[in-house]
């Protein structure tokens, strides 16, 4: 089986009712153009979350065999989870790797990393042990790294820090990630949950606000698509330099509403953010940018709901997918985060193979997911569980890493020159602690694939164990997300705040010593993860 | 494993986690200060939020000037001074009055006043064509509690807007009929005239900006005229700029002058208080009537003003304001759906003729059928809604499901069993669970916060014992109410903050997870829906609506009874109403208290009724006047 999808394929965007639309244009993005081939290729960070706890048993490989022991066989009591053991040390130790190759069968390489992610093993990395150091219940924005972010029914400690930009609005915002404006910095999709896990200043130093997502598919498509002129687009009786040079006169508006008196002082603050948005429209609006694609058939409006009915949710993602394909391919963006607030799953039902729908609600009171979580005690419940994780890696992950599978400049997919991030909200229970990570791409080279790497020292103290999870000290999260930085190209100095090492909040207030590791390396806080980078 | 030896440092950290929890009078005395929440499931608001401009005279005024008010505080010393206008209630309030946010349109008053603007000008059928547009923007979430509440801004809404205004320029100067609808055939000729711009600026931009144009605004619109653009691309241009213009998608209330003297307070405008009339009641802009009345003087008289307000409040959009109140206070919008796909799911329906998916729009509607009728229909009083015994529904199935008729929309109404269901917190959309199990700690939890709008604190999972969070687990030989009862009191981490909830959500065990009455719970297996058990309930609890009264009630009737009685209900509606209608976290110590109060006071107040109470907000000098935060 080839690892290396070369050959152009055909996407197709899918009207309500499973109609196809064929998108004509992939066979001009095959190859690029001579000049644009000669250069790299941009690289682009694609995360993808999903919600409350993860089953460690069947996320993780429980391989035995070449070698390989369970970690049963090693240990007793909480350590033996039924989890492989790696042996192989990463640059001498307390952490391990293995190559990601080793645990391969042809079910996946666990009960959750199932079998349509075989042919990308060489290209993902599983990464195991990553802790947020903050004490985090229910969060939008602490896999990016914002971990001020606890929903409003199931506030946190956490919840007391300073909010920060998340990791990819560091990047939607810097000027080595866009060298120039792009036509959309980021896209943020979701089903049914219409704030993302995206936390930004959008550029303009206002007060860091949660950005919302698109839960329209047309929408998307409004947004990356419907903007442009030139090449296909319909400017209508203007041009973008007129409707530019018209911008002037609203920003000229907003100023002098600034000057008013009846403004306060954080009001002004705010119409300093409506003039850097708008100025950025403006910036667009002059670039005039000319689509290097044809202009795939604009979807059907599919509205918003917290239903869960499954053909409903097959489509949306299927359609969601195939635009975040199109604007990665036509460089509409380079940002994408995808919020997986709905799937399939099993039904209650064992003996019935029908897939139903799932919803995990955003303060995580509604939707049949969330208390599939918590019915840990309940065997149907975590085979149902375990059974919406595996769609989700099937038929999310693995479907969109094919898409992204295409050739672009040189010899290298798009998916080699990105990085998707495949992260859960939370560990076990609702505990931040090893909080499941799948990556895949390398970002241009920056990163080793292939590989499953734990961080976890299993020979370190044992805190407690919840579920089939248990709380050893790993490493922080927050050298995950300097690594991310970094292999997206960015230095220290682009994202380093206050003079402060590292990315993300540190402050473990309110954990108990003796219950949560909180003694972590801090003259480390600011390496990247030992072993991912190349 | 839990390991022993940190139990007792679990249990201290415990008590400081769960430290808001009602532990006795001192509690007691707290609440009845009135330091609950504002009822929506969050914290309680953060006091003090920013600013407000101005108020004044209406005439055209020059721009600001960008004079004073730069860095004043609010707690400077100046004492608020009332508003001149004649309507203002006397409301006594020894209380400052909070600042009012610079707000842009609700993503609803937006698409809204697209839509009207473009009826009023004489081009009804661009709102199709920028339909799309308008979709486009985000939609206010419900984080906050209500929509109104969320005031974020973002790239996709700037694009919006620009598309929205591109959209209607273009649709407009590209239809020589629309153009000649909307500017006059002046529109369509070879040149374009000053006073062709100027008649267009009156017709068109008052009402987009709400209030007369400024003559700087309207020079500035003129030399858009400049020679090089055609007349349609002239036309076109200013149609881009004005609805791209913070006084057309935000609430610029700019104009006011100051009141009294203070630098920080403002008397509104006569065409600003017409826009908050209009986005008050219906989310819109303001009509003809509206505008005429804000340039003719008379809406700054009492007289003027009680005609306008009772003619606004009178309008069929103003139930859909109030109708939006309700559905977002009760949470309604938050049911995520019955499982029917769950084999228990569907033995609960067991013969009942019911389409699930349909089942819940008609318990909404209920909903709305009965707040609409005890407001509007019959001018009736909270505690007329709280106790009546009416059935509203012309659904057969809901009706089914109370075990009465469909009211077939002329006789009088099907009266309810009292002694089953009494009042609106007692109908079937207040009541469902999405499983064929019901939750009574979530039932129990709404009614504490959003009912009572008392402070709730969320357990904290990284502080409890593991499992603690779990359902219990399931026995086919307990109901429900035992089966959580004996996990609450396996803990005694937890016991004390469900003493707070746990109890409301068992008398309220006396409805299914359909909202059907019962006085036997059938055990259901989830994975076949095989009939395990029929258990009879227990129904008899200690509510504790006021935290003091230990009294105990059997029936839902008394709970109902408990909850008028305590006065909570009436002031947590008055609190939610109020933050609804200005759309900012209401400020503890403030005059919100006041208003609030005086709200909670009339929404009973059988002289007055709902409707009067609603309407009454439009008095308060906090309607009239706006205040600046430094």
């Amino acid at each position: 089986m080839s690892f290396h999808h070369k050959t152009s394929r055909r996407i197709f965007l899918r009207g309500a009712g499973g109609a196809m639309l064929a998108l004509p244009w992939l066979e001009s993005l095959s190859t690029r153009s001579a000049a644009a081939a000669a250069s790299a290729a941009p690289k682009r960070f694609i995360c993808i979350k999903s919600f409350s706890t993860q089953l460690i048993k069947e996320w993780y490989p429980r391989f035995e065999g070449n070698g390989y022991v369970l970690k049963d066989s090693v240990y007793s009591g909480s350590k033996a989870d039924g989890t492989t053991l790696l042996s192989e040390t990463i640059d001498g130790g307390p952490y391990t790797r293995a190559p990601l190759m080793d645990f391969r069968t042809d079910s996946g390489i666990s009960g959750i990393l199932g079998a349509n992610l075989n042919p990308f093993l060489s290209k993902i990395n599983l990464v195991r042990g990553l802790d947020f150091l903050p004490m985090v219940n229910h969060n939008y924005g602490g896999l990016l790294g914002n971990f001020s972010s606890c929903t409003a029914a199931t506030p946190c400690e956490a919840d007391s820090l300073t909010d920060v930009p998340t990791i990819d609005q560091v990047l939607a915002y810097s000027s080595k990630f866009y060298p120039e404006v792009p036509a959309q910095r980021y896209l943020h999709i979701s089903q049914g949950v219409d704030n993302s896990m995206s936390y930004s200043d959008q550029g303009t130093g206002a007060a860091i606000e949660q950005l919302k997502a698109r839960t329209n598919p047309r929408d998307v498509f409004t947004d990356l698509f419907g903007n442009f002129t030139g090449g296909g687009g319909d400017p209508g009786s203007g041009t973008s330099e007129e409707d530019a040079l018209l911008i002037d006169r609203v920003l000229d508006d907003y100023r002098s509403l600034r000057q008013s008196s009846r403004l306060s002082s954080a009001d002004k603050m705010k119409v300093d953010q409506y003039v850097e948005l708008i100025t950025e429209l403006q910036d667009k609006l002059r670039a005039n940018p000319v689509l290097s694609c044809t202009t795939p058939i604009e979807p059907e409006s599919l509205e918003n709901n917290t239903g869960t009915d499954p053909g409903d949710i097959a489509t949306k993602w299927d359609l969601f997918l195939d635009l975040v394909a199109a604007a990665l391919m036509c460089d509409r963006t380079r940002i994408v985060t995808i919020g997986v607030h709905k799937a399939l799953g099993p039904g209650p039902d064992p003996d019935d193979p029908t897939l139903v729908g799932h919803y995990h609600s955003e303060d995580a009171s509604g939707g049949t997911w969330h208390g599939l979580a918590h019915d840990w005690s309940n065997e149907n419940a975590r085979r149902m569980l375990a059974g919406i994780n595996l769609w989700i890696a099937n038929e999310l992950v693995a479907k969109l890493l094919e898409r992204l599978d295409v050739e672009e400049a040189g010899g290298s997919t798009i998916l080699d020159n990105s990085l998707v991030y495949w992260g859960n909200e939370l560990g076990f229970n609702h505990i931040g602690y090893s909080v499941p990570c799948l990556l895949a791409g390398s970002a241009g080279g920056a990163i080793r694939t292939g590989q499953y790497l734990d961080y976890i020292d299993w020979e370190g103290h044992s805190y407690f164990s919840q579920e089939d999870g248990n709380v050893i000290e790993g490493i922080p999260h927050n050298r995950f997300l300097v690594s991310v930085l970094q292999a997206m190209g960015l230095d220290p100095s682009d994202y380093e705040r206050g003079g402060t090492a590292g990315y993300g909040s540190t402050d473990t207030s309110g954990k108990d010593p003796e219950l949560w590791p909180v003694d972590y390396d801090m003259n480390a806080i600011g390496d990247v993860l030992p072993g991912l980078l190349t | 494993m839990w390991m022993q030896s940190k139990t007792s440092a679990v249990l201290a950290m415990c008590c400081l986690a769960l430290g808001a929890c009602y532990s006795g009078e001192e509690d007691d005395a707290a609440f009845a200060e009135g330091e609950g929440s504002s009822g929506q499931g969050t914290s309680a608001d953060v006091t003090g939020s920013t600013s407000g401009p101005s108020g004044g005279s209406d005439a055209a005024t020059q721009g600001e000037t960008g004079s004073s008010a730069t860095g004043e505080s609010t707690t400077t010393g100046e004492e608020d001074v009332p508003p001149e206008h004649e309507v203002a209630d006397d409301l006594e309030c020894d209380a400052q009055m909070a600042p009012m946010p610079w707000l842009k349109l609700s993503t609803e008053q937006y698409r809204n006043t697209v839509a009207d603007l473009l009826v009023a000008v004489g081009a009804p059928e661009v709102v199709e064509v920028v339909e799309p547009a308008m979709a486009s923007i985000p939609d206010d979430s419900l984080g906050e509690g209500f929509r109104g509440l969320d005031d974020r801004i973002s790239q996709e809404h700037i694009q919006g807007y620009f598309n929205v205004a591109k959209g209607v320029a273009d649709a407009i100067t590209e239809d020589p009929e629309i153009l000649e609808a909307v500017v006059g055939s002046c529109g369509t000729e070879a040149t374009l005239s000053e006073s062709c711009i100027g008649d267009f600026a009156e017709a068109f931009v008052t009402r987009a900006y709400r209030r007369p144009v400024t003559e700087e605004e309207l020079a500035s619109l003129q030399s858009l005229n400049d020679g090089a653009r055609t007349p349609a691309q002239a036309l076109r241009a200013i149609i881009l700029v004005v609805l791209s213009s913070p006084h057309f998608v935000s609430h610029a209330e700019v104009h006011g002058t100051s009141a009294g003297g203070n630098s920080v307070l403002f008397d509104l405008t006569p065409h600003e208080l017409a826009s908050r009339l209009s986005y008050t009641f219906w989310q819109t802009m303001p009509d003809d009537a509206l505008l005429q009345a804000a340039a003719d003087g008379s809406l700054a008289t009492e007289a003027g003003f009680l005609t306008q307000l009772d003619r606004v409040f009178a309008d069929p959009r103003t139930r859909e304001t109030l109708w939006q109140f309700w559905r977002e206070w009760l949470l309604l919008e938050k049911f995520t759906g019955f499982e029917t796909s769950r084999p228990g799911f569907q033995a609960l329906l067991g013969d009942e003729e019911i389409d699930p998916a349909a089942l819940y729009a008609e318990m909404v509607e209920e909903v709305h059928s009965l707040t609409d009728l005890f407001t509007f229909d019959q001018s009736g009083t909270l505690l007329d809604l709280m106790s009546t015994p009416v059935s509203v529904t012309e659904s057969q199935e809901l009706a089914g499901l109370y075990g009465v008729e469909a009211w077939d929309g002329s006789s009088e109404y099907p009266t309810l069993a009292a002694a089953e269901r009494t009042g609106l917190f007692q109908r079937a959309a207040l009541l469902v669970n999405s499983l064929e199990q019901t939750n009574p700690f979530h039932r129990g939890s709404f009614v504490r916060r959003n009912l009572l709008c008392d402070p709730l604190p969320q357990p904290d999972p990284n502080t409890l014992p593991p499992g603690s969070l779990d359902p219990p687990v399931f026995d086919e030989a307990q109901t429900t109410r035992a089966r959580y009862e004996a996990k609450v009191a396996d803990n005694p981490l937890c016991v004390s903050c469900h003493a707070q909830f746990s109890d409301l959500g068992y008398a309220l065990e006396a409805y299914d997870a359909l909202g059907r009455y019962r006085t036997i719970e059938t055990v259901y297996d989830e994975q076949t829906g095989e009939e395990l058990a029929s258990l009879p309930l227990n129904l008899e609890t200690v509510p504790r609506i006021d935290f003091a009264d230990q009294d105990p009630v059997s029936s839902v009737e008394q709970l109902n009874q408990k909850m008028i009685e305590s006065g909570k209900v009436e002031a947590c509606l008055a609190q939610n109403f109020y933050r609804y209608v200005v759309r900012r976290a209401l400020a503890s110590d403030s005059y919100d208290d006041c208003v609030s109060e005086d709200i909670a006071s009339k929404v009973n107040d059988e002289d007055l009724g709902l409707a009067a109470a609603f309407k009454e907000i439009a008095r308060y000098p906090t309607f009239l006047q706006r205040k600046v935060a430094p």
